[in-house]
């Protein structure tokens, strides 16, 4: 690694884990803060590497322009928070109204378990439904004014406060129908759990989101999905962090470690726990491997995550493929090159994900 | 008087910024700077109603400055922070 990217990796465990960086690290040239500045832009986590900023002592900080720009971003991140809470309840609302009672997925599920959830850069709002829903839901929202556009991955969308709302007849992006029963018995065993988001002047809804154990396994198998299609930025691996720290004395680690090995993610599992530990700080001892050993594969993993950035969309193959009108061409390229890595880790997921690429199925 | 709610406070090194996230669209022109003194008598008066004497008071207690001067210095801040809707 070179010495800014050590330097923004130092940052963003800071953010993470609120602690103090180390001076080590420090000072960057000019040069050097707008590299830091753009990585974490690429891999969306300028929030939570800003807030470790703040902790600098004032010689060791950015240039001015820089940090004027960052505080910008920043504030534009913390006002996208701000018009999502209040999204996210107002959409439940929609959906209670209906007569069904949505699971909260991914997004501002995972943003909770951040010290500072304002900081972590926000999308869209997804939300779960038994697909048996769908006709219902789609029609009566259409009714209120929110017509719904079906997705090829067979989910459907619609808008509210210019904010797209997913509705996902999938809880996991699983594939193997052996694994998807197994988390669908995890899910009956476990319950779902309750997320209390809190909106303005001092309200606040309470939304069903999963338990803790699925909350894991749905991380680590939507990474895999996008480390096995075009790429994935640091920012779910920061969920996926802040999800074992901030859960890990609710966990049976037995539990979780049965869970994996049942939606055949045991190995995929271990070195994601090996990543987390390794370059952002997670304490091992709230990971379900009892002991991690060393495995050179964390570094490979870190290369596709730096290069790729976000979802793999700042990849120079990716960029010209867009440019092109080629980006099904480039994501099939993607997956072949990255078989080799992610069918050493959760080999029948790997394969079931290019059989469903090939079969032309654009969102997976 | 009291402070806006909802306005956050930022602080990288020796630059204050005070943001409106609720302010509608947001760029470079909306963060509002202010020295450390200012970022000082921000946070301690970010949640209660002040007079521009008690802000003074505040000022001259933590700096060193005449009574008199730091009522001076405080009306003009607070015309500034008038001006950019950062008082109710």
């Amino acid at each position: 690694m070179t010495r800014w990217q050590q330097a923004f990796f130092e940052l963003l465990r800071c953010g993470l884990w609120t602690t103090e960086p180390s001076i080590a690290y420090f000072p960057l040239s000019a040069d050097d803060w707008q590299k830091v500045y753009q990585e974490a832009c690429r891999q969306t986590v300028q929030g939570i590497v800003y807030d470790a900023l703040q902790r600098l002592p004032d010689n060791l900080v950015p240039p001015q322009t820089i940090t004027w720009q960052w505080t910008s971003d920043v504030t534009r991140i913390i006002a996208d928070n701000r018009r999502i809470r209040r999204a996210v309840t107002a959409t439940r609302q929609l959906l209670c109204q209906i007569g069904t009672e949505p699971i909260l997925l991914k997004g501002e599920a995972s943003a909770s378990c951040y010290p500072r959830p304002d900081l972590r850069v926000c999308g869209d709002i997804d939300w779960y439904l038994p697909e048996t829903c769908f006709g219902t839901v789609a029609s009566s929202l259409e009714q209120q004014g929110y017509p719904c556009q079906p997705k090829a991955d067979g989910s459907m969308s619609f808008y509210y406060d210019n904010i797209e709302i997913e509705i996902h007849p999938r809880l996991a992006d699983i594939l193997r129908p052996r694994h998807q029963q197994a988390l669908t018995d995890i899910i009956r065993n476990e319950g779902y759990a309750t997320l209390t988001i809190n909106g303005d002047e001092g309200t606040s809804t309470d939304v069903r989101t999963t338990g803790y154990i699925t909350t894991l396994l749905l991380h680590a198998a939507h990474i895999f999905k996008h480390t096995a299609s075009v790429g994935i930025g640091l920012r779910q691996f920061c969920d996926l962090a802040l999800a074992y720290h901030k859960n890990h004395e609710h966990i049976d680690k037995r539990a979780l470690t049965q869970a994996y090995k049942q939606t055949g993610f045991t190995r995929w599992s271990q070195l994601l726990e090996h990543f987390l530990t390794e370059y952002l700080g997670l304490d091992a001892g709230t990971t379900a491997s009892s002991t991690l050993r060393h495995n050179n594969d964390t570094r490979h993993l870190l290369q596709l995550v730096i290069q790729g950035g976000n979802f793999g969309q700042h990849s120079h193959q990716w960029q010209q493929a867009q440019s092109k009108g080629h980006s099904r061409y480039h994501t099939v390229l993607s997956y072949l090159s990255h078989l080799p890595f992610t069918f050493r880790y959760a080999p029948t997921e790997a394969l079931y994900l290019f059989f469903n690429l090939a079969k032309g199925q654009k969102n997976i | 008087m009291r402070l806006k709610p909802n306005l956050i406070h930022l602080n990288v090194g020796k630059d204050h910024f005070v943001v409106d996230p609720d302010g509608g669209a947001i760029n470079l022109t909306d963060l509002y700077a202010m020295n450390e003194a200012a970022a000082d008598l921000w946070e301690h008066f970010g949640n209660r109603d002040f007079t521009p004497e008690d802000m003074a008071e505040q000022l001259a207690a933590s700096y060193d400055v005449s009574p008199e001067q730091a009522l001076t210095d405080v009306r003009q801040l607070l015309e500034t922070w008038n001006k950019y809707g950062l008082i109710l």
